[in-house]
């Protein structure tokens, strides 16, 4: 059973390239070299998404890593491949060959959380309920966890990842 | 060549084209995306002023855009690389000696590919880091055979052989690292190349 986080609900796991923690972003889906290398010309944005290759082929996102999205998620592949290589280097948050459950894809826009600890990697999405309180948001999209109040001692913020 | 001038030459049948510097230029952009004026030049072997000048020829005919410190290539200079592709080795592809060099180089790939990820794994372990050298001397002498019908691969010769003295000297970033010209990265490109010249489809 995946671990539960407030604001987000599970959707699925795969591998993980590299334990980075918690980082989160904006999902974007990119099928071609033509749009990966649009996104490319959007530095600043890049840092807000969460790339996602929904096809068979994860490599050509590759030089994407370089300007340092929040995350990849991929369909398919393994750590062991280009993609890994890079991302590991860079300390970035993959998961490969994700297995969503109770999906079939994710929307473009969709708000995502990759924890990235060990050798797995679970993906979650924003819950749909509002009400639910958002974990804030680090300038670099890592997740500041604030430790719940144990006794008379206030657990202070940390940043995974 | 002009500043701002972009050789191109005439094929017999009729079909323009890039000249062999203006390929090899622009190519080194197709194969990284996104590069410098100095990635270029280190990659094509030619010298910054030659290829500042070329890139300035790109400019003018978008196949490149300037974000800054880099440049991105654009749909139309894809165009180009791959129109020159498939007018310079489309016959390579259908030749029954190339399949089973390709054949050769997978096995290859994969082993190279496990054996990088073990070196980062293992925190640069140099027994690891030997079996990775190992492997990029079998590559090289791969690309011997090849290079009588592909005679620029002794460009990726030259970038290997420069990068494992590199290693060799104790600078273990030129094993990976993404930001040098390291042997992955080399290696990464060539596949690139290869994929394109045999007109075959990536499958990872």
């Amino acid at each position: 059973m995946a671990d539960e986080i407030e604001g987000y609900r599970y959707i699925g796991q795969g591998y993980s390239v590299v334990p980075v923690g918690k980082h989160s972003g904006i999902a974007m889906n990119i099928t071609s070299p033509q749009e990966m290398i649009k996104l490319m010309g959007n530095p600043q944005k890049i840092k807000e998404t969460v790339v996602i290759t929904p096809g068979g082929t994860t490599t050509f996102v590759a030089p994407l890593l370089y300007k340092k999205p929040a995350g990849i998620v991929t369909y398919a592949g393994t750590p062991e491949s280009h993609l890994g290589i890079v991302g590991r280097n860079f300390g970035i948050a993959i998961v490969m060959t994700l297995e969503l459950e109770g999906m079939d894809s994710i929307p473009d826009g969709t708000r995502l959380l990759l924890n990235c600890e060990g050798k797995l990697g679970r993906v979650y999405m924003e819950a749909e309920d509002g009400a639910q309180s958002q974990p804030p948001h680090s300038a670099d999209g890592s997740i500041v966890v604030v430790e719940p109040v144990t006794g008379d001692v206030l657990g202070g913020g940390s940043v995974l990842g | 060549m002009p500043r701002g001038d972009v050789a191109r030459r005439t094929e017999c049948c009729g079909v323009t084209m890039l000249d062999e510097h203006a390929f090899l230029t622009l190519n080194a952009l197709y194969l990284k995306k996104m590069a410098s004026v100095g990635n270029l030049a280190e990659m094509s072997g030619l010298p910054t002023d030659q290829v500042q000048a070329m890139v300035s020829g790109f400019l003018e005919r978008g196949w490149v855009l300037d974000i800054g410190s880099e440049l991105l290539i654009q749909s139309e200079g894809m165009a180009e690389v791959q129109s020159y592709y498939h007018e310079t080795y489309s016959d390579l592809s259908q030749r029954e000696e190339t399949a089973g060099w390709y054949a050769r180089f997978e096995a290859i790939n994969r082993q190279f590919i496990k054996l990088v990820t073990d070196w980062q794994q293992g925190g640069g372990d140099p027994r690891a880091e030997e079996r990775v050298i190992a492997t990029v001397d079998r590559l090289v002498k791969l690309i011997g055979e090849i290079a009588l019908l592909v005679p620029r691969y002794v460009g990726y010769v030259r970038r290997f052989e420069r990068s494992v003295t590199k290693v060799d000297q104790g600078d273990p970033d030129f094993v990976c690292t993404p930001t040098v010209d390291s042997l992955h990265n080399i290696w990464f490109e060539f596949h690139e190349d290869l994929l394109m010249i045999l007109g075959k489809e990536r499958t990872e």
